[in-house]
């Protein structure tokens, strides 16, 4: 089964992105910010990284850039934002996909499928 | 006008023959060329040694010389008749130092000497003939009412000494308008008036009617066109006076500065722009009113160059020790190759320099203005955005559950209702004040006062607030009733305790404080244990849009102080922020003493 990581700051949100695409049989890890995400990518290798970009510590961008460093041009990164232009963010880490908040459910996991065949 | 001269008839002019002569005469002789008054002394006096008579001879040295020679030329034996006695030459300096007193003759000294003189000539035997130039002297000297006073005392001495005298005074020393008047004078002193040699050279008396009826013209001519001078002169004085006039009050400064680069004279408009009288300001080099000393060098560079120099941007220092900035118009007047002075134009335009630094400020201000309005919509989006999409996604996540015919788990369900009821709670509080916002910034704001209980609206506050992250103190009288707006005061204490739980760690001890001091001031203060407020920013942090990068993360929208502080005025009071002594931020309310303030 795929695993995706979602790394984002409201607890909410990282909850119920988990419920979703854990009921969609996608195996979910968390992480607050970038420094946890990629602390959890060290033991544990994502399909998926859903990244928000506006975060305490390290934010979406410097994590983008050091888990590309790291780690090449890996697992696919979808990045959510509630920027005005969500575009231009996804374009700035050269994201392979974005999803605006607020979100709707279904697209999130239209997203996280598409990026997993695509990278399959 | 053509005179006829004739040297061998001249001696039959109105000049007075000594032979001829009857009774002694005081006469005086006017001419123009000292050749020709020798001339007609030389005659006179020769006339006179000639019949073997006396003379005497009061005159300059050079003139007593030349007559001298002119005499021995006649073949008169000078010698021989100085040793009889007959001849007697006085140098007139040294006789007019016998008997002036003060700038006047003495008539006592001057009876003693000149009567001396001639009675002791008179011994010798024959008439006496003297000639005097003193009185010219005198003439020549500016003192033409010793002058008279001496012919005066020469007319005394003839009452009581026989003697003829001849005075002689040059014409062209009478060449002022002002002249005619002692002139008569002179004349009316005299038995017998010789004109000078443009005349006396004239051979009949009809020549002379015709030399007369020309000079009688010329006189004419001569009054009209001094009369004509007289009004062009005033004409010309009234159109000077008219100009400087007009430039000493133009509006615009005006000033002259000199070939050596000093100031000759400078307008009212240009002191009163600097300030300086004008005794300060002319007499020194231009330079030194320059406040950069390098512009001044090379405006005056341009100048010697024969440039126009137009619009020449410069600062100079006033009085007050400001600067003023001006535009510089000046060129140069040259003569023959060489400055004379320059003129220089001044246009103050330190207003129009203020203006335009005000609009640059103006325009940096609107700038930033807008940038922190876009900056305050990225942030405001954000902050509303993320309730928004727990909500969604939690709605979503049970209706999902529902359309998969499946039964939400309890825990799921759980968490479900509680981000949501979370959520819509924090975009409420959001919307609240982003409302509030457009109030104040619509200046419509108000408060509904009522006596209200502070003290039990801040434990209320407090028990809202009580979690297991802080310890939170009230530090306080049981009641305190004051005149405020509830609502509004339980709004300001929510914001001021949310930022101390925001901002202080896990654990950290917060106190809200409340009293009142005897005026009946009141003080409200919110005490934590976090990172405080930078100095630099403790006035900042009130400011719209503001936000705080909590160690948490917990950045707001940056309107919860500004808020506070809008209500907290309208109540007449202040909030600041200090740091106590353990550490730590203090923020305090002082609301004034009902009926100090609004």
């Amino acid at each position: 089964m795929a695993r995706v990581l979602i790394i984002e700051d409201d607890l909410d949100i990282r909850q119920v992105v988990a419920y979703v695409l854990g009921d969609e049989g996608y195996d979910v890890d968390e992480a607050a910010d970038g420094q946890a995400g990629l602390d959890l990518i060290e033991r544990r290798r994502p399909d998926v990284i859903l990244l928000d970009m506006k975060m305490p510590g390290m934010d979406g961008w410097e994590f983008a850039r050091l888990y590309r460093e790291r780690h090449g041009h890996d697992a696919p990164i979808i990045v959510i934002t509630a920027a005005t232009d969500a575009e231009q963010r996804g374009v700035d880490v050269a994201a392979d996909s974005f999803v605006a908040k607020p979100f709707d459910l279904t697209v999130l996991v239209e997203r996280v499928a598409a990026a997993v065949r695509a990278h399959a | 006008m053509q005179i006829d001269l004739d040297p061998a008839t001249a001696s039959a002019n109105p000049t007075l023959d000594w032979s001829a002569m009857g009774s002694p005469a005081h006469s005086v002789q006017f001419y123009g060329d000292d050749a020709f008054l020798l001339d007609e002394l030389s005659r006179y006096m020769g006339s006179a040694l000639g019949a073997g008579d006396v003379g005497i001879v009061i005159a300059t040295e050079a003139h007593r010389a030349a007559l001298a020679q002119r005499l021995e030329e006649r073949g008169i034996d000078l010698a021989r008749a100085a040793a009889q006695g007959r001849y007697v030459a006085i140098d007139a300096d040294e006789m007019l130092a016998r008997f002036m007193r003060d700038g006047r003759p003495d008539a006592a000294l001057f009876a003693g000497h000149l009567g001396g003189v001639i009675a002791s000539a008179a011994g010798a035997g024959g008439r006496v003939a003297a000639f005097g130039e003193m009185v010219a002297l005198l003439w020549a000297r500016s003192a033409p009412q010793a002058a008279l006073e001496l012919e005066q005392l020469w007319n005394d001495l003839a009452r009581t000494h026989s003697f003829d005298l001849r005075c002689a005074y040059p014409i062209h020393g009478f060449a002022q308008a002002g002249d005619t008047e002692p002139l008569a004078q002179i004349c009316a002193a005299h038995s017998h008036v010789i004109p000078a040699e443009s005349y006396t050279a004239l051979i009949d008396d009809d020549q002379r009617a015709r030399t007369i009826t020309l000079l009688q013209h010329k006189a004419h001519a001569l009054e009209s066109e001094i009369e004509e001078r007289k009004r062009a002169q005033v004409t010309l004085q009234r159109r000077e006076a008219e100009l400087a006039d007009f430039l000493e009050n133009a509006v615009e400064g005006v000033q002259q500065v000199g070939a050596d680069g000093v100031i000759t004279w400078a307008n009212k408009a240009l002191l009163r722009l600097l300030g300086y009288a004008a005794a300060e300001y002319a007499g020194r080099p231009l330079c030194a009113f320059f406040v950069d000393p390098a512009a001044c060098d090379e405006f005056w560079a341009r100048l010697l160059r024969r440039e126009d120099v137009y619009e020449f941007a410069a600062d100079l220092r006033c009085k007050d020790g400001s600067a003023r900035s001006v535009l510089l118009y000046a060129n140069g007047l040259w003569e023959g190759g060489e400055l004379v002075h320059t003129r220089c134009f001044l246009h103050d335009v330190s207003e129009q320099k203020r203006m335009q630094r005000t609009l640059r400020q103006t325009n940096q201000a609107l700038r930033a203005a807008v940038a922190a309005r876009d900056e305050f919509l990225s942030v405001a989006a954000h902050e509303l955005k993320t309730p928004v999409t727990s909500l969604r996604g939690f709605a979503q996540l049970l209706l999902r559950d529902i359309d998969a015919q499946r039964e939400s788990s309890p825990q799921r369900r759980d968490a479900a209702l509680r981000a949501i009821d979370q959520q819509s709670g924090k975009l409420s509080e959001l919307v609240s004040r982003l409302l509030d916002t457009a109030q104040i910034e619509a200046g419509k704001l108000r408060l509904d006062p009522a006596l209200t209980d502070l003290a039990a609206l801040v434990r209320a506050v407090i028990g809202q607030r009580q979690d297991a992250g802080h310890a939170i103190r009230y530090q306080g009288p049981p009641r305190l009733d004051a005149f405020v707006d509830p609502i509004r005061l339980e709004q300001v204490v929510t914001n001021l305790l949310g930022n101390a739980v925001k901002f202080s760690p896990t654990g950290g001890a917060i106190t809200v404080a409340l009293e009142q001091s005897e005026n009946g001031a009141i003080r409200l203060s919110v005490t934590d244990q976090g990172a405080g407020v930078p100095p630099d920013q403790r006035e900042a942090i009130f400011g719209r849009f503001y936000q705080a990068q909590g160690e948490r993360g917990l950045a707001g929208m940056g309107l919860g102080l500004y808020i506070t502080r809008e209500i907290v005025e309208l109540h007449g009071g202040s909030v600041r922020v200090e740091e106590p002594e353990q550490g730590g931020a203090r923020f305090v309310v002082a609301l004034p003493a009902p009926g100090a303030g609004a």
